[in-house]
């Protein structure tokens, strides 16, 4: 409960730093806004030219950008700066000023730094899932919503572990920054758009060893209720939240692994 | 009971060898080949509750290795280290309760917003009951005038400011141990004057023990009832001040203003004087003391030529050290 | 003119000092061309052409586009926001003032040194990628030759471009706001994924007022072969019209901006 009431406090202070400079907080949101608002442009632009793209049509396909850009933008919120600016910490020394206070060094990295702009994905995201939801054949019945909400969860925390392992690079990498840049920014754009127009290669990646296509494609399969025209099992569309959570496991185990180098090199 | 306990304590780093050029560093990714640098070397020390330590050394003698050890930051290779009966790099977090931590180039303080908050957030980090949280705000704001500043931003505080807030974060939950890592460094005399004095302060009235490295020799002089000199990793002397001086400052300086003569002093050398520089006017001569005092030369120089002035120079701890590194350095130039 | 060899020289060597960076951004180039590209194979699956507002497309001509558009992203790119940005947070502008050259003479040679090492070592695997594995169409010298020439003035507009949203650091403290939202203008206005030919009427009225079509959409024009010779020459009349404005744009900052530095004493 205590620990609650200091992750409170944090975000409270944070909020203290981001107000001194008010200006700014908002072209945060702005400059991000711009970035995502351009994507859907595009989506719109293409389909002024062409019908589907694969079969998918145009709300489905901002449906799943939509989902991609909701959980990336949670998970972005608390993940992001912290993990992408833990190279330079590291460098700085300003880790070791969180390694010599009474808390969890991960728990402490995450309450320092936020990123607001990333709350400018969130409302965004929630006025396109409103804009959508009309127009998609989807039955809102009280087992898919519940069962959608599991499934953002999912989506969420395969984000999360993505920013996680790529910034914890950071222990071994002299310029981690490019590494979280290259994953979570070029490679996330291939979920932009249906996986299924991807080559064989491609999907086993975003499947298998960057699970990206867990976050929107599987599930959008079985919200869309399409025919399955990806390459493997029909359970896939449900294994969401079990891949985020394994990720997670991963992501939390390879950071334990960073601090041990950590501690052990101190460098 | 001693509250640091530090037995054997010896940390290597092992770093990847970088080979030259485009190859060499495609080289570098996958190669196996390290090299070993050990930057602690079997140290034991141990400090008692309420001494104020100075741990010092020149750059790269393994200093911050150690205080980062006994932070909790690194894993020694082998032997141990044990803060309050624990070992702080297996119980990191509970040895955390225990410390406070200041690096001098780097603020723990949040940047952009007032100090208060900081210490506000540092107060629920550290679970402080309110009894104890006034009864020490109150006491930094006498000694440390934390209240002028409390409202400013932490970006618009002078470095003193900031070293008085950073040592009043540091300080908030009445730690046992204080680790300070240069704590002068970059102020002006008057404000390390201050900061000297709030040291001295905490330590009396709180009882709390500190362990300091510096390289200022006035913040060892005025505050450290013992030194811990360590170089290259290696544990040169732990002692008190008067043994050092004892040990490596038997010499003492004395400065004469003549009128002009031409004078040979060579013949003091005969005499115990180990160092001598003379223009015709202003002569610096070092000596031991045991062998001859200021007013033998004295006599000495008044035989020869009309004395003006004199004064005789203390030996101060900067140069106790600085000579004591010119033998370390010299004993391993012969060792080799 | 040495100084600035050396600008170039210092600014080639810093780029190949960070080789795993390097591989990180080829390899994020290649992502994005393969998105791209995939979504455009998809996209004709079932028609050879697709209509547009200068005639019928072929997937091969959409191809080509994107390569050459990625391409051109990479070899025009430069830090010159950011430069501005940290030199007049630091205060370091005061001190590249007094210097004995153009700031902005500074800031071009920094670019070309980062141009010959974007063409060396990262376009070049692009474009072996493009004919490898895209069959990349080369399409005649001719056009490759004024193609470098609008793509050269497309350099000049991105760079001018980059260098007022910079200067913009003299009244507002985090340009890379600004920087970010140029970007985006460019990727839809200058048509470097979506060509404008397939925009909708008004949105390709509104890009033909503004200066973006001239860093992507026309160069990669004339690369194809989309247009005649009269056409070419048009755009690079055009091209050099808008580098004329934004020159004038910039003094007219620039005078402004520094007026303001010398009040406040950097």
């Amino acid at each position: 409960m205590s620990n609650i009431k200091l992750y409170l406090l944090f975000f409270k202070t944070y909020l203290k730093v981001k107000s001194e400079y008010r200006f700014s907080f908002f072209m945060d949101l702005f400059s991000q806004f711009s970035t995502f608002a351009i994507t859907y442009l595009s989506i719109w632009i293409l389909f002024g030219r062409f019908k589907d793209i694969n079969g998918w049509n145009f709300y489905e396909v901002v449906f799943l950008y939509n989902i991609n850009l909701f959980s990336y933008g949670l998970a972005g919120l608390f993940f992001f700066n912290p993990l992408r600016f833990l190279e330079e910490m590291i460098h700085s020394g300003e880790f070791d000023c969180l390694m010599h206070k009474p808390m969890s060094v991960f728990m402490h990295l995450i309450c320092r730094r936020f990123n607001q702009s990333y709350l400018g994905y969130l409302i965004l995201g929630i006025i396109v899932f409103r804009f959508c939801m009309d127009k998609l054949n989807i039955i809102w019945t009280v087992a898919n919503v519940i069962w959608f909400i599991i499934v953002m969860a999912g989506a969420f925390l395969i984000q999360a572990s993505i920013i996680i392992i790529s910034g914890t690079t950071g222990f071994w990498l002299t310029r981690s920054a490019s590494v979280t840049e290259t994953i979570v920014h070029r490679f996330r754009s291939f979920i932009t758009y249906p996986v299924s127009i991807y080559n064989t290669f491609v999907q086993i990646l975003l499947t298998f060893v960057i699970p990206y296509a867990f976050v929107n494609y599987y599930p959008g399969i079985y919200f869309l209720d399409r025919e399955d025209s990806s390459l493997f099992s029909p359970y896939f569309q449900y294994l969401t939240p079990v891949v985020g959570i394994v990720l997670m496991i991963l992501a939390m185990g390879f950071w334990r692994i960073g601090m041990n180098r950590y501690q052990s090199t101190g460098s | 009971m001693s509250i640091i306990k530090v037995e054997n304590l010896t940390k290597q780093f092992k770093r990847t060898k970088r080979k030259k050029g485009f190859f060499g560093a495609i080289k570098t990714l996958f190669s196996n080949e390290y090299e070993i640098k050990t930057a602690v070397h079997d140290v034991s020390f141990s400090v008692e509750k309420g001494e104020i330590v100075g741990y010092i050394g020149p750059n790269g003698a393994g200093k911050s290795t150690t205080i980062k050890t006994l932070v909790g930051i690194l894993v020694p290779t082998s032997g141990n280290a044990e803060v309050k009966g624990i070992i702080p790099y297996q119980s990191r977090i509970e040895n955390a309760r225990n410390i406070g931590v200041v690096f001098g180039q780097r603020t723990q303080l949040w940047w952009d917003i007032p100090v208060v908050d900081s210490i506000n957030l540092m107060r629920h980090m550290y679970k402080i009951q309110d009894a104890l949280f006034e009864e020490n705000m109150k006491i930094f704001s006498q000694v440390l005038g934390i209240d002028e500043f409390i409202n400013t931003p932490v970006r618009q505080l002078s470095l003193g400011q900031r070293m008085r807030a950073d040592l009043c974060v540091s300080l908030l939950h009445s730690p046992d141990i204080l680790y300070l890592d240069e704590p002068t460094i970059g102020l002006d005399v008057v404000v390390k004057e201050n900061i000297r004095n709030f040291i001295k302060k905490i330590n009396k009235e709180m009882g709390t023990t500190i362990v300091l490295t510096t390289h200022d020799m006035d913040d060892i002089e005025m505050l450290c009832h013992r030194l811990i000199v360590i170089d290259k990793g290696h544990l040169m002397y732990d002692g008190d001040m008067g043994s050092l001086k004892a040990k490596y400052g038997s010499n003492e300086r004395l400065t004469i203003i003549t009128e002009k003569s031409d004078v040979d002093l060579k013949g003091l050398l005969a005499l115990g004087v180990s160092e001598f520089k003379y223009n015709g006017i202003k002569a610096d001569i070092q000596y031991e003391t045991d062998k001859i005092n200021a007013m033998g030369i004295l006599e000495w120089m008044m035989q020869r030529c009309r004395v003006k002035d004199f004064s005789i120079h203390q030996v101060n701890i900067e140069e106790v050290i600085r000579k004591m590194y010119r033998e370390l350095d010299e004993r391993s130039k012969m060792m080799k | 003119m040495k100084a600035y060899i050396e600008i170039i020289r210092n600014s080639f060597l810093t780029g190949i000092t960070y080789r795993v960076n390097t591989l990180l951004r080829i390899f994020g180039a290649v992502v994005s061309l393969l998105v791209q590209i995939s979504l455009w194979y998809v996209l004709f699956q079932s028609k050879p052409d697709a209509t547009s507002h200068i005639g019928a497309i072929k997937l091969s001509e959409m191809v080509t586009y994107t390569i050459v558009s990625t391409l051109t992203h990479i070899i025009i790119s430069n830090q010159v926001i950011m430069r501005l940005d940290n030199k007049i947070k630091t205060g370091q502008i005061a001190m590249d003032l007094i210097k004995p050259m153009s700031l902005k003479a500074i800031l071009g040679s920094e670019m070309i040194g980062t141009t010959l090492y974007n063409v060396i070592f990262r376009s070049l695997p692009i474009l072996l990628i493009g004919i490898f594995l895209f069959s990349f169409q080369f399409s005649g010298w001719l056009n490759l030759a004024f193609f470098i020439i609008a793509l050269f003035n497309a350099a000049v507009i991105f760079f001018e471009l980059s260098y007022i949203v910079g200067l913009t650091g003299f009244w507002y403290t985090t340009v890379w706001h600004m920087g970010r939202v140029l970007d985006n203008a460019i990727r839809v206005f200058g048509g470097s994924f979506i060509p404008l030919w397939f925009f909708p009427e008004s949105l390709y009225h509104i890009s033909m007022f503004l200066p973006f079509r001239f860093i992507y959409y026309t160069p990669i024009l004339i690369y194809i072969g989309k247009v005649d010779m009269k056409g070419v020459i048009e755009i690079i009349l055009q091209q050099w019209v808008w580098i004329a404005i934004l020159i004038i744009i910039e003094k007219v900052i620039w005078k402004f901006g520094i007026k303001k530095l010398v009040i406040q004493g950097g």
